[in-house]
């Protein structure tokens, strides 16, 4: 791994676009995977941004965010569509939350916390657009308790995966020795 | 790995949430009334009243069907026709959509409004 691109040299500029890359990457993964009822999905679209926690400045984050929003909308064929605006409510709701309970917990709280977190909010803020744009009425309301119950359990798994992950990948070590 | 305190806080918010959620949407008790969003408006029936009724949309007519207790979409101008397939409703909190043409069917329980729309 360590002659990987990434390896010590690396800069920030080159992180943010890897983490953003991989966003691509796995929101391709995320729509591969057939979904039942469109609420279950697993949201591993959001694994760089819990490692680029530990890595990035908020705004660089964010920048991640938004390369992540714009990735998921080139994959689904929803860029130029009112989905998009669901996407991007939900993304930089979660990476706002993660920012600042990460901030506010600092080491009283592992990547799950974090991550749960980020899922509820995004899932907050998706809600709240549909409410408040009236898209689909009374089924907002109704769609709400499975749609957080099933992303309070997939961002808890994803939480873990990211916890394990960045405890043990040299790519992040040698990425944060080289920082 | 252990969970910390506060992981054990979120996931707890992140389920009280959820079941504050399920209370306001789902707490009517057996389902009474049958409300119909369409074109922003909203109209109410009991179930308890068999009839046909036609709601227009930006596409069409959609012809919601009570009978029996249960409510369906006997036909809308979609093209996937989810609405049609999600067949017959009877219980509070369930609904169809006919996303394409604005219109939602939802059940909702004896007390009437379970929810306002206002919070958040």
């Amino acid at each position: 791994m360590r002659r990987s691109p990434m390896a010590p040299r690396s800069d920030d500029r080159d992180l943010v676009a890897f983490l953003g890359g991989l966003c691509l990457f796995l929101s391709t993964v995320e729509y591969l995977v057939p979904k039942p009822v469109p609420f279950l999905r697993i949201g591993i679209a959001n694994l760089p941004l819990l490692v680029g926690l530990g890595l990035l400045s908020p705004g660089q984050l964010l920048l991640v965010a938004l390369l992540k929003v714009i990735g998921q909308g080139l994959v689904s064929g929803t860029l130029a569509t009112y989905v998009f605006l669901f996407s991007a409510a939900g993304t930089f709701a979660s990476a706002l939350a993660m920012l600042a309970v990460r901030r506010l917990a600092g080491p009283r709280m592992s990547l799950v916390g974090v991550s749960v977190t980020g899922a509820l909010l995004s899932n907050l803020a998706q809600i709240g657009l549909a409410i408040g744009l009236d898209l689909i009425g009374q089924g907002a309301w109704v769609i709400a308790p499975p749609f957080i119950a099933a992303g309070t359990v997939s961002s808890a798994l994803l939480g873990w995966f990211a916890e394990r992950f960045t405890g043990s990948s040299r790519w992040l070590a040698s990425v944060r020795g080289g920082a | 790995m252990k969970l910390k305190s506060l992981d054990i806080a979120a996931i707890v918010v992140s389920l009280a949430v959820v079941a504050a959620f399920a209370i306001a949407a789902y707490g009517g008790g057996a389902a009474g009334q049958v409300v119909v969003e369409a074109s922003g408006t909203r109209y109410r029936f009991p179930i308890s009243t068999d009839r046909v009724e036609r709601f227009a949309g930006p596409r069409g007519e959609t012809i919601v069907e009570i009978r029996d207790g249960t409510v369906r979409v006997l036909d809308s101008p979609c093209p996937d026709k989810i609405c049609v397939a999600a067949g017959a409703i009877s219980r509070t909190g369930q609904f169809i959509a006919c996303l394409p043409n604005r219109v939602s069917v939802t059940l909702e329980g004896q007390n009437a409004p379970i929810t306002d729309g206002t919070a958040f």
